[in-house]
């Protein structure tokens, strides 16, 4: 974490959802800058600080939706976890889907963890939130070999 | 001797013989009344008797004996013959002998009568044996030649094909043999009741083949053979008391003859008869002579009528495989020589003759297709050594659009394959059905599934955007103070996006009944059904209901989807129901299968809605709270139906309703 800063990577094309998870980071314990994808070929550019990410730095934490123009999570999820550089990362897929296949899938693929995202704007943030602090202030992550 | 015989013919050989005993016996007792008038001694008068009355009683008994003997009447004038010789030879003689100028007969009166009938006995005698000889001869050659008729008809029998011919054959040497003018084959028609001259000899010119004798019993002596079962000999029509002589014996003057059943006793085929026209004795040879003969007739007409029923059945086969487009093959596996008929070698395409002549069964393999061939001879490889039966499918090589089915059975002796036979049918049509068939089969399951698809694509993507909406419904809600009415606005806004889900929610449910359900397992309703109970239990609560259960089955069927019918049914049974409902949970067998009825006594449904209510987004009457979504009974439908059962509705509006659906049984209880 350079600076003392977190870096987050948020991959999300819905912006009523980028939205509140933009709100539910600025009122967070923790300084942190929320980087914002749209779609998964965007998030490995990013990842890989390619093209217009040139200038990118390693994300600390991954929030990925499955559901994304493009690239879909799994491909990019998959894509990840398969590069010794980036696997470290930790992967958090954040979906309203709350199929079980999907669920299964996202773990087989090694995603650090699975969330279906509230309808409840308020439980929305507090889950975000929760993840924050899990994160970011209670584990310990290692440096990123890019810095 | 000659001379005797024409007289005794005329006369009678008998009477000549009795009439001469008789003369003697007369002349004793003359002889014997002038000498007791002459005082001659008694002794002389015994002696006299004795040599006098007793050959004449002999001549008599012999006459009489004659009748009963086993010589034929045709020579007892040969006999009388005999007899007369013998009396000719001594009285010419004693006449010699009397004239002789030293001799003389010292009592003619006793001498030549003694003399003369003790020489006709004698020639009686001699007679007899001559008699007894020529019968003998007779006899025997009767018999051969009554041998040989039956060997030569046996022969006849083997040889012709046409049954009037050997039956032409058969009356004429059966007359000639019994040396009768008549005989006659009569052919039985039991529905008529009368016996058809079918073919005779001596019969007036023309009535052969259209003569009918009665076969009612006592009508003719035909029929009274039939009645009896055994050969009847008549000697005289005339004094003939068993049955009345039939016009066609009368009007050709017959007065003797023998009948004989052609066929088995239980299934007379006709009669053969044969007939004299003067009274005549005969014997049990002629009889069985005869019954021989119609015993020949009998295999002959049998042989004929089997190959008769044969050739029809074979027209009849002939017909049915050409109608069926069947080809008919046999292979004979020692020789490997294949036979076949023309349907199948206009099927193959090959030449008739090499097809119904024969030709190894490498030239029929190089018939089939490329695809099938090896299939096929190892299939057939399998039925000559393991099987012994065939079946196989292929297409020929006829551009492969032709194609046949093979149907064989194999024929072992002693373990050994020799021959297999059977049919190839056309079955061209049948396939290309099949292929139709299965591919409207693959195209709906593939539309199927795509719509199932769409479906489940369509509801997962359409919650993302409705939680959109509730999310900022709800932050409008918090973060900013709206007036009485913004806030009813806004409850209005709340509900819908609620409904929305619970309708996405649902439809995502029924899409997915086909594709994520569990495999069908024995499933206790019981148990599923106290799950549900606790599902319900606010809902339960609330309304002070009542759950009134029947004993319930084990039955197949996959537990979730089981456990969301009932909560469906039950959760409805409740919801429309007035307050504190009953609701009754039963099942009963019907075959292999559970019907469940789940009974409750609410609000009901009109009839014209019964159909509609399993239909997506068909709700039933609609209640002021406005709760469901209309898609769980079509949940519930589909589920059913992925079971292999049935739902339906029975309900009287104001009564109550009865839902009922069937589920397959466990199999065990």
């Amino acid at each position: 974490m350079s600076e003392n800063e977190a870096d987050i990577l948020l991959v999300e094309d819905n912006p009523g959802d980028v939205r509140l998870t933009r709100g539910a980071f600025k009122d967070g314990k923790i300084a942190n800058t929320l980087h914002v994808t749209e779609d998964g070929v965007e998030a490995l550019d990013f990842c890989y600080q390619r093209n217009e990410f040139a200038d990118a730095r390693c994300p600390d934490l991954i929030l990925l939706d499955l559901n994304l123009p493009r690239k879909d999570g799994e491909e990019v999820l998959e894509e990840l976890k398969a590069d010794s550089d980036l696997r470290h990362i930790p992967v958090i897929v954040l979906t309203s889907s709350d199929s079980h296949e999907d669920m299964v899938k996202s773990y087989d693929l090694h995603a650090n963890a699975y969330l279906t995202k509230p309808v409840n704007p308020v439980k929305f943030i507090e889950t975000i939130q929760t993840l924050e602090r899990f994160w970011l202030s209670l584990v310990r992550l290692p440096e990123c070999d890019r810095q | 001797m000659a001379h005797w015989r024409r007289l005794g013919s005329i006369i009678g050989g008998r009477r000549i013989i009795g009439a001469l005993g008789a003369l003697y016996v007369i002349f004793a007792v003359l002889r014997v009344f002038i000498g007791f008038n002459i005082g001659e001694p008694v002794s002389s008068i015994f002696i006299i008797i004795l040599l006098i009355a007793v050959p004449g009683f002999v001549l008599i008994y012999g006459a009489y004996w004659l009748s009963r003997g086993d010589i034929n009447t045709e020579f007892h004038a040969d006999i009388a013959g005999w007899c007369l010789v013998g009396f000719g030879t001594m009285a010419g003689l004693l006449i010699l002998f009397h004239l002789q100028p030293e001799g003389g007969i010292s009592e003619p009166l006793t001498g030549i009568p003694i003399l003369t009938a003790l020489s006709s006995v004698a020639g009686l005698g001699i007679g007899i044996y001559d008699g007894r000889a020529k019968s003998r001869t007779r006899q025997l050659k009767r018999r051969a030649n009554q041998q040989d008729a039956v060997a030569e008809l046996g022969q006849i029998a083997l040889e012709t094909d046409d049954l009037d011919d050997l039956m032409y054959e058969a009356a004429r040497k059966v007359a000639d043999a019994l040396d009768n003018d008549y005989c006659k084959v009569l052919d039985l028609d039991p529905e008529n009741e009368e016996l058809l001259l079918r073919q005779g000899v001596g019969w007036k010119e023309g009535i052969t083949g259209e003569a009918t004798v009665s076969s009612v019993e006592a009508a003719s002596q035909a029929a009274y053979t039939l009645a009896n079962n055994h050969p009847i000999i008549v000697e005289d029509l005339e004094t003939e008391t068993r049955f009345s002589g039939p016009e066609l014996l009368t009007s050709h003057d017959v007065h003797s003859g023998i009948s004989t059943i052609i066929g088995p006793f239980n299934e007379p085929w006709g009669i053969l008869g044969t007939h004299d026209t003067v009274r005549k004795e005969f014997t049990e040879e002629d009889v069985n002579f005869v019954q021989s003969v119609a015993n020949i007739l009998a295999e002959a007409i049998e042989q004929a009528e089997k190959e008769q029923q044969l050739r029809e059945r074979q027209a009849q086969l002939d017909v049915a495989t050409e109608a069926a487009s069947i080809g008919i093959w046999t292979w004979d596996i020692q020789e490997d020589v294949v036979t076949a008929d023309e349907y199948l070698a206009e099927l193959y395409g090959m030449d008739p003759v090499t097809v119904t002549e024969g030709a190894s069964i490498e030239v029929f393999y190089d018939q089939v297709h490329e695809d099938e061939a090896e299939e096929t001879k190892s299939k057939i490889k399998r039925a000559v050594e393991d099987t012994g039966e065939l079946k196989a499918e292929y297409r020929l090589k006829d551009g492969a659009s032709t194609w046949v089915e093979i149907r064989g059975e194999v024929e072992y002796d002693g373990g050994e394959p020799i021959r297999m036979h059977g049919a190839v049918a056309n079955i061209t049509e049948r396939k290309e059905r099949e292929q139709r068939l299965e591919e409207l089969i693959g195209q709906l399951k593939e539309s199927n599934e795509r719509l199932e698809k769409f479906a489940y694509a369509a509801s997962h993507d359409l919650q993302e955007p409705l939680r959109m909406v509730s999310s900022y419904l709800q932050l409008i809600d918090s973060r900013y103070d709206l007036d009485e009415e913004g806030e009813e606005f806004l409850e209005f806004a709340v509900d819908g996006a609620d409904r929305m889900r619970s309708m996405i929610d649902g439809l995502l449910q029924y899409s997915r009944v086909e594709t994520q359900g569990d495999p069908l397992e024995p499933v206790d309703l019981e148990c599923i059904l106290d799950d549900v109970r606790d599902n319900l239990q606010v809902t339960i609560e609330e309304n002070s209901a009542t759950i009134d259960t029947a004993p319930l089955p084990r039955v197949q069927g996959d537990p979730d989807q089981l456990r969301q019918v009932f909560q469906n049914l039950l959760d409805n049974a409740i919801e429309y129901s007035d307050d504190q409902p009953t609701v009754h949970v039963t099942a009963e067998r019907n075959g292999t299968d559970w019907i469940v009825s789940i009974e409750d006594d609410g609000i009901g449904i009109n009839p014209e809605e019964q159909e509609q209510i399993f239909e997506v987004f068909q709700r039933g009457q609609s209640r002021s709270d406005g709760d469901g979504t209309g898609i769980g009974l079509a949940l519930c439908e589909r589920i059913i139906e992925r079971h292999g059962g049935d739902i339906w509705v029975e309900s009287e509006p104001g009564e109550g309703s009865t839902f009922s659906f069937t589920l397959p049984s466990s199999g065990r209880q």
